[in-house]
């Protein structure tokens, strides 16, 4: 069975709206590590790219759900090319999400530039948006493979994520409780922790996205969660 | 709708198995039909056995003839005393007799005959004996066996049309001499041959059936055949492919579409005495010529060809056309050498069609006088061929059948045979042409 | 990167290579063909789409005067070919046939070899000085028909012998043999089962490197494939013409959506 479509254009088309989605997934991925450099070292300037480059990724969303809607217009596609054109819709919806988070991480590195640093979570943050963009990569990686076993892999490793944000959010406590002058940055760290915590949601949702785009079945059976912080009422 | 959905479930259920009083109507109407069908080709198929049988049964006689077959030796005395008096075919006829006498009585032959029963049954053969020896002088003295033809009437007696009952004694025929005949029938001395004089011979006279052949008529149709095909093919295909490619769509071509129409359904008299008219009282061309003949049919024919040669190229399908024209062959360009080529195997069979119709056709002959016409010579030349007074095949039958002599209704029969055997030919050719050119598309 | 073009649907209007100007076509009394204004580039593919009896076979067969076989058909207002009105006077049909090229519906081969088909058009224009030139004629149209190699091993068989697919492949490599520089498609894929209709649509994809092609369809997805320009008649008029895309995503005139999204046929 050969890959290719007799009507080549059509292939040209799907390979095109793939390639959007890799240049925004490439984006992202940058957005983050951004995002997470310019908050450890409170780069002010770095967070100013970061928002700007926001734009950029919105504008491919848009583009790529524009080409979306006209291939299915155009093409009528079916079956594996439906999913495709499907998967690549959902996609670029959490891509841009995530963007919007790295986007997020860098406006609160602007207030928190103005504030006394902590010392301490920076470093784990950082280490936890590595952790997801080394994921954002893998899933990259995946759906340009057609890799369902890799993509299972990163959405097993989200639970990683959650745990390292359970650290966090304990760390947090401990601070605030510490000192109360500390409360402003400890919550707008932690909700740059949360959001990174979101972005390993949203990567594992592509995950899902890149099963179904080679299985044709969203996997159903429960993932495993590592954030408990809904059950944590008070630090031992 | 549900209402519609919910009357229509109440319908009783029925079972396939067993047939409902509307299908079994149903079916038998359909046999009924069927039957009806296979009467109607069984009492066609009747009707064409009765038709070949009595004609192959009237008609085959005609090309065999019956011979007296005797061997003699004429020695040099016998010869110079024969041209030395006065009779000499009557001492030829002597000699023959003896001759035969000779024969029969090796044979023993115990029937009382005398010369005159021979003469009766053989003719007077001392002219046939006389001339073989004048112009073979050199045979004198060796032995020669002669096939004489009998008499016509020995003929059609031995082909069995009359028994020996029936014969009323006169100066062709006694009821006596027929003893001989079967005894000679017996020992081989008459035989019945094939009679090629039948197919390749001219006319005689109206006394002498047993020598007419159809073999100058033949000459005949066959020239006419040639003005038919040389002037009705062109025209014809011409004219059609006009109207049908080129000619506007108006009033005056939708007047010659009918007039054409009109005139294949002419009777052919009505050509006849066109032709009559016009070709021989107005043009002054030869009365009884094959060229005449050819012209009449050729109006004749006309309107067959055209009609089936604008059947043919209506029939080519108009994709054909569009794609020439689509790349940019001329009207001319598409019809020459797209249209005509597939219209081809048509026009051929409608025009071999044509060419039978006109062969079989004897009425507008009686009128430029090829009827009655005594075709007793071949022509001479090609040109002559056109112009000579000739008779044509079915005017030669029409001829033979109503001449006084019995014989000569043996040989329209098979003047009939020859001719079916043609057109069966030509519609074989058209066959063949047909599935020769054919091509699909 | 930020400027490639997704699908290289853009088309640029500069090259006109049919102008149509406030063009009517009557049959007998019937208006089939009304105020029709519209231009086609070079190097595109142009559909026109649209219900039947709306009129767009007849404006297409106006394009390289077939309608003048017709007896009864009228044409009004100018065709521009190159800025040359094609219904001048002094234009010979034949002669404008051999540069609009035309491929029907049902596929129609000569009832001839495939060489022979091929070869038809170059010989009655004179284009081939010998028979290496001939030859060589017939070996591109046929590779341009995308059907060489099919057929190269059978060229001197009956072009009727090929499939339905093969064989309209054959009649665009006829139409193509002749140099035309416009191509007219009329529903060329309608007789076809759709991996034939797939590869003549490629290859109409591929010939819109080289000429100007206009295809009428019954298919919208058809147009939708193969197009980069669409227009849409209705009752004889031409309701929409425009980018292949914005005419299937977002139509302008309320008759082109209800037409395309089955409402109206």
């Amino acid at each position: 069975m050969t890959d290719q479509h007799i009507l080549s254009a059509y292939d040209r088309d799907l390979e095109a709206i793939q390639a959007l989605v890799m240049k925004m997934g490439g984006l992202v991925e940058a957005a983050i590590l951004d995002g997470a450099q310019s908050l450890e070292t409170r780069d002010v300037e770095l967070a100013d790219k970061v928002r700007q480059g926001d734009k950029a990724i919105d504008a491919l969303e848009l583009r790529i759900n524009e080409e979306a809607a006209r291939t299915i217009a155009l093409r009528a596609p079916v079956s594996k090319d439906l999913r495709t054109v499907l998967t690549v819709m959902k996609i670029a919806g959490s891509l841009e999400r995530i963007g919007d988070y790295a986007k997020n991480m860098a406006k609160r590195t602007h207030v928190l530039a103005e504030m006394t640093p902590i010392n301490g979570p920076d470093a784990a943050l950082r280490r936890m948006a590595r952790e997801v963009q080394g994921m954002l990569r893998d899933v990259l990686d995946a759906y340009v493979r057609r890799d369902a076993e890799l993509a299972e892999q990163v959405r097993m490793h989200d639970q990683d994520v959650d745990q390292m944000y359970n650290a966090l959010f304990r760390e947090f406590l401990t601070f605030m409780m510490e000192d109360p002058r500390n409360i402003t940055a400890c919550m707008h760290l932690h909700f740059i922790a949360k959001n990174v915590e979101r972005m390993g949601d949203l990567v594992t949702n592509i995950a899902e996205q890149v099963i179904y785009q080679v299985t044709g079945e969203i996997p159903d059976e429960a993932r495993p969660k590592g954030d408990i912080t809904t059950s944590v009422s008070k630090v031992e | 709708m549900t209402d519609a959905t919910n009357s229509g479930a109440q319908a009783p259920k029925t079972s396939l198995i067993a047939h409902d009083a509307r299908t079994k109507k149903r079916n038998s109407a359909e046999k009924r039909f069927r039957a009806y069908g296979v009467t109607a080709i069984g009492i066609g198929l009747f009707f064409l056995t009765v038709l070949f049988y009595s004609i192959l049964k009237s008609g085959l006689p005609a090309f065999t003839t019956t011979v007296l077959s005797v061997e003699f030796t004429m020695t040099q005395e016998q010869y110079d005393e024969a041209e030395g008096t006065m009779l000499k075919t009557a001492k030829y006829q002597g000699f023959f007799n003896d001759g035969l006498a000779a024969q029969l009585a090796e044979t023993g032959v115990e029937v009382e005959y005398d010369a005159k029963t021979i003469e009766r049954i053989a003719g007077k053969t001392g002219n046939l004996i006389r001339a073989h020896y004048q112009e073979n002088p050199n045979t004198i003295g060796s032995p020669v066996t002669f096939d004489l033809p009998t008499s016509s009437r020995v003929n059609r007696y031995i082909n069995g049309e009359f028994t020996k009952d029936e014969v009323e004694d006169s100066r062709f025929l006694e009821a006596a001499d027929l003893d001989l005949v079967d005894v000679m029938l017996a020992s081989g001395t008459i035989r019945t041959v094939f009679d090629w004089n039948f197919i390749t011979g001219k006319d005689s006279g109206v006394d002498n059936p047993g020598g007419a052949g159809i073999g100058a008529s033949v000459i005949g149709s066959f020239f006419m055949m040639l003005v038919v095909l040389v002037l009705s093919l062109p025209i014809g295909v011409a004219a059609s492919i006009y109207l049908e490619e080129f000619a506007p769509k108006n009033r005056w071509t939708d007047l010659i579409e009918v007039n054409i129409s009109n005139l294949a359904a002419v009777p052919s008299i009505v050509f006849g005495i066109l032709g009559l008219a016009v070709f021989i009282q107005f043009m002054h061309l030869p009365q009884s010529a094959p060229l005449v003949g050819g012209l009449v049919l050729t109006l004749m024919t006309l309107p067959t060809i055209i009609i089936s040669t604008r059947a043919s190229l209506k029939a080519v399908p108009p994709s054909i056309r569009d794609a020439a024209l689509g790349i940019g062959a001329s009207k001319m360009q598409a019809v020459f050498h797209h249209v005509l080529p597939l219209a081809m195997p048509g026009i051929l069979t409608g025009t071999i069609i044509g060419l039978a119709q006109a062969l079989g056709e004897t009425a507008p002959l009686l009128l430029i006088g090829m009827v009655g016409f005594v075709a007793r010579e071949y022509p001479e030349g090609f040109i002559q061929g056109f112009v000579e007074p000739n008779s044509a095949m079915p005017a030669q039958i029409y001829t033979w059948a109503s001449r006084a002599d019995a014989g000569f209704y043996e040989k329209a029969w098979g003047g009939i045979i020859v001719l079916l055997a043609f057109l069966l030919t030509m519609n074989i050719i058209a066959i063949i042409l047909r599935r020769r050119f054919e091509r699909r598309w | 990167m930020n400027d490639m073009r997704l699908i290289d649907r853009a088309v640029d209007m500069k090259d006109i290579k049919i102008a149509a100007r406030d063009v009517q076509v009557y049959y007998g009394d019937n208006h089939a063909i009304k105020d029709v204004n519209v231009d086609i580039a070079d190097k595109t593919v142009t559909a026109f789409i649209g219900p039947s009896g709306c009129g767009k076979s007849t404006f297409l067969r106006s394009l390289n005067r077939m309608n003048d076989t017709i007896d009864i058909c009228r044409v009004e207002g100018n065709i521009l070919l190159d800025g040359e009105d094609i219904y001048d006077k002094q234009v010979d049909p034949v002669q404008l046939r051999a540069k609009v090229g035309m491929v029907f519906q049902k596929p129609n081969p000569f009832p001839k070899s495939i060489y022979d088909n091929v070869a038809y058009g170059p010989r009655i224009h004179g284009l081939a000085k010998n028979k290496a030139d001939l030859d060589e004629i017939v070996e591109k149209a046929l590779r341009r028909g995308a059907i060489w190699d099919e057929v190269k091993d059978r060229l001197d068989k009956p072009g009727t012998g090929l499939s339905g697919g093969q064989q309209q492949r054959l009649c665009i490599a006829r139409a193509v043999a002749t140099e035309p520089e416009v191509l007219l498609m009329d529903e060329p894929c309608s007789a076809l089962d759709p991996i034939a209709t797939a590869q003549v649509e490629e290859l109409i994809d591929e010939l819109r490197e080289n000429y100007s092609v206009v295809i009428v369809t019954h298919s919208m997805q058809q147009a939708a494939r193969v197009s980069q320009k669409t227009a849409f008649f209705h009752l004889g008029n031409l309701v929409e013409y425009g980018e292949t895309g914005q005419i299937f995503t977002n139509p302008v005139d309320p008759r082109t959506e209800s037409y395309i999204t089955g409402r109206i046929g």
